[in-house]
């Protein structure tokens, strides 16, 4: 057994970021995914959103595990929070630059 | 303060709490499941005038049409349910006013069967696993995502915290003391199946994508307010007409879908608006020849029997199906449901040795220190494994006893399964913390072996006395559902009986011994 441990405080924000955030950085995910193999034309809309959908769960697993695995809480949120909003604006993009276009 | 861990520490910390905070949970998801995949097997046993055999041939018309046009003429939605191997009999649904509705009809005597007055294995063990019957919200449904998620996390980080991985893969040392058997057999049971547990969870998510992924989904389709279910599945509907309307033949329609499939049995026929101009029939396949759980449905019009579509999943979403199949197993091979079903167990005794480690590894520090949080989890232990073993055993003796005419009687059989249960938790933390018997973890853990043993004894035999149908005669036969169950019954005994002796004789370890077992541990 480890004896290292993080603080309660601590070990909850990080489950909190990863619980939460890793589902939001999920649904960004799978915004952003489909609409960029929809606006390309790769896939119709419907199947974009779901090859979009089954490997978002392993990026809300992935954010657990980077919450916990971040050297600080600060950190862990930014990789959860920051990829999150990556994929959002990715989804934004595809969704609106085209009509600019 | 936030300390600074290596990435195998704050692994390890994680697993660990992980663990502990999700192991009931995810032993009843998986207890549940690898009960679901006998479901109909259970569903024999505990509704004893289901076992006929299979018929021959099936006609919409002659078996199903009658009735339902005597028990629901007014219903909105019919649902015939075609029988097959595993489920002899005929299931009639429709959409009544408290909800959906069934009855089982006997093919080959043209007759209803009675309420059989439980909910069986597919109406009681089959949605625990997936919703634990809070259907309220989805609450269930959500519960079940956080938990498949915890249990991947639970994986990755098992892996990551493993330094000798391969070696655990071949390690197993029943022969030593109880600690290092648990520890062994938890890392071997993991890492044995290790892909099995990954892709059985991560199928279970992809399952529910359309739930989870709903915020998602919606806004993709925020622009024009489409509907993906639409688009997915080439999904058929239309209003009612209000207007009277006669249904063509069904059976004609069924002999059509089968040539468009080029082959193949009926899974289920579903009618919308039956006794109206606009009514639709939508005929659907069983999937009994494929991985991929698709129904490849055709939908006609139910007063002229035209094919107004016929559905064709694109690759994406033959993907999720398959992912689908993969995890509910729709196609007829014994020999992988029994491998699903004993890799079901597996798990379930993966689940329970990590948590029986927890305890193991914080005993002699705890006791040291004066705190009582170990027996508090070897109380949730005993509760949240052998308790749910207790509880579903002590179901099926109610099954067998309660009188057939008692009113809502497959709600009594369900509140004996929770009234069990929580007995099951409340004697092991009565056990923690009772002068007498806290110093010894096993007396629960043995108490409860007992009972399940004896329960399952029970079962066993009260099945012969009530039914008439035990083990020879049911092998006689060929009802082999039924003899299936009771021999997982006495098996169950065996088992039961054999830990309650190694717990009797194999004592958890003293103070000093579990002290040096800390050091050992992962």
């Amino acid at each position: 057994m480890s004896n290292t441990r993080f603080t309660w405080q601590a070990a909850l924000t990080r489950a909190l970021i990863g619980a939460l955030g890793g589902f939001a950085a999920a649904l960004c995910f799978m915004i952003g995914t489909a609409s960029v193999l929809a606006a390309t034309g790769w896939l119709p809309r419907a199947d974009a959103a779901i090859a979009a959908g089954m490997p978002a769960f392993l990026i809300w697993m992935m954010a657990v595990l980077i919450a916990f695995g971040a050297a600080s809480v600060c950190r862990a949120a930014g990789w959860v929070f920051g990829g999150a909003t990556g994929f959002a604006l990715l989804g934004w993009m595809c969704q609106h630059l085209p009509r600019a276009v | 303060m936030d300390k600074k861990l290596s990435l195998r520490q704050s692994m390890d910390y994680l697993h660990t709490w992980a663990g502990v905070l999700f192991s009931v949970l995810l032993f009843l998801v998986f207890f549940m499941g690898t009960l679901s995949v006998f479901d109909r097997e259970i569903d024999r046993w505990m509704m004893p005038e289901t076992r006929i055999a299979a018929p021959r041939a099936v006609s919409f018309e002659r078996d199903a049409l009658v009735h339902l046009e005597q028990l629901a003429p007014d219903a909105r939605l019919w649902m015939v349910q075609y029988p097959y191997s595993r489920e002899p009999t005929m299931s009639l649904g429709w959409m009544g006013e408290d909800g959906i509705e069934t009855r089982h009809v006997d093919v080959e005597k043209g007759r209803v069967l009675t309420d059989p007055g439980t909910k069986g294995g597919s109406g009681f063990f089959y949605p625990f696993h997936y919703s634990f019957h809070l259907d309220w919200m989805d609450i269930g449904a959500w519960l079940l995502a956080i938990v498949s998620i915890a249990m991947l996390v639970l994986l990755v980080s098992g892996v990551v915290i493993h330094k000798k991985i391969f070696a655990d893969f071949f390690t197993f040392r029943p022969g030593k003391s109880i600690q290092r058997a648990t520890l062994d057999l938890h890392n071997a049971s993991s890492v044995l199946l290790l892909p099995f547990h990954f892709v059985i969870t991560l199928s279970g998510l992809i399952i529910f994508l359309f739930i989870y992924m709903e915020a998602g989904i919606a806004v993709i389709y925020a622009k024009d307010g489409g509907s993906i279910i639409k688009e997915a599945f080439n999904h058929v509907s239309r209003p009612a007409a209000k207007e009277p309307g006669k249904l063509a033949s069904v059976d004609a329609m069924v002999a059509r879908s089968r040539a468009m499939w080029g082959g193949g049995e009926v899974r289920r026929i579903i009618i919308r608006n039956p006794n109206d101009k606009n009514a639709l029939v939508e005929v659907q396949r069983r999937p009994h020849d494929q991985i991929v759980n698709d129904n490849v449905s055709v939908t006609f019009d139910g007063a002229t029997g035209e094919v107004l579509s016929q559905q064709r999943l694109s690759p994406t979403l033959q993907v999720q199906r398959f992912f689908s199949g993969l995890h509910m197993i729709p196609f007829d091979h014994w020999w992988l449901r029994w491998m699903y079903f004993a890799m079901g167990l597996v798990s379930c005794v993966m689940i329970g040795t990590g948590l029986l480690l927890w305890v193991e590894k914080r005993r002699a520090r705890q006791e040291k220190e004066g705190r009582v949080g170990y027996r508090a989890v070897n109380a949730v232990a005993v509760g949240g494994t052998m308790g749910v073993l207790v509880a579903t055993l002590s179901m099926l003796v109610a099954n067998k006893l309660l009188p057939p005419d008692l009113m809502d009687r497959a709600t009594v059989e369900q509140w004996v399964f929770f009234a069990a249960w929580i007995i099951a938790f409340l004697h092991p933390v009565a056990r923690a913390f009772h002068p007498r018997s806290r110093t010894d973890l096993r007396i629960a853990w043995r108490e409860q072996a007992w009972a399940g043993a004896g329960l399952a004894m029970l079962a066993a035999a009260l099945n012969a006395i009530v039914t008439d149908d035990h083990l020879l005669t049911a092998l006689g036969q060929g009802k082999l559902a039924v003899a299936g169950t009771d021999l997982m019954l006495l098996a169950t005994a065996v088992l039961a009986v054999a830990a309650a002796r190694r717990l009797a004789v194999h004592g958890m370890p003293a103070r000093s011994e579990a002290a040096s077992m800390h050091k050992v541990a992962i």
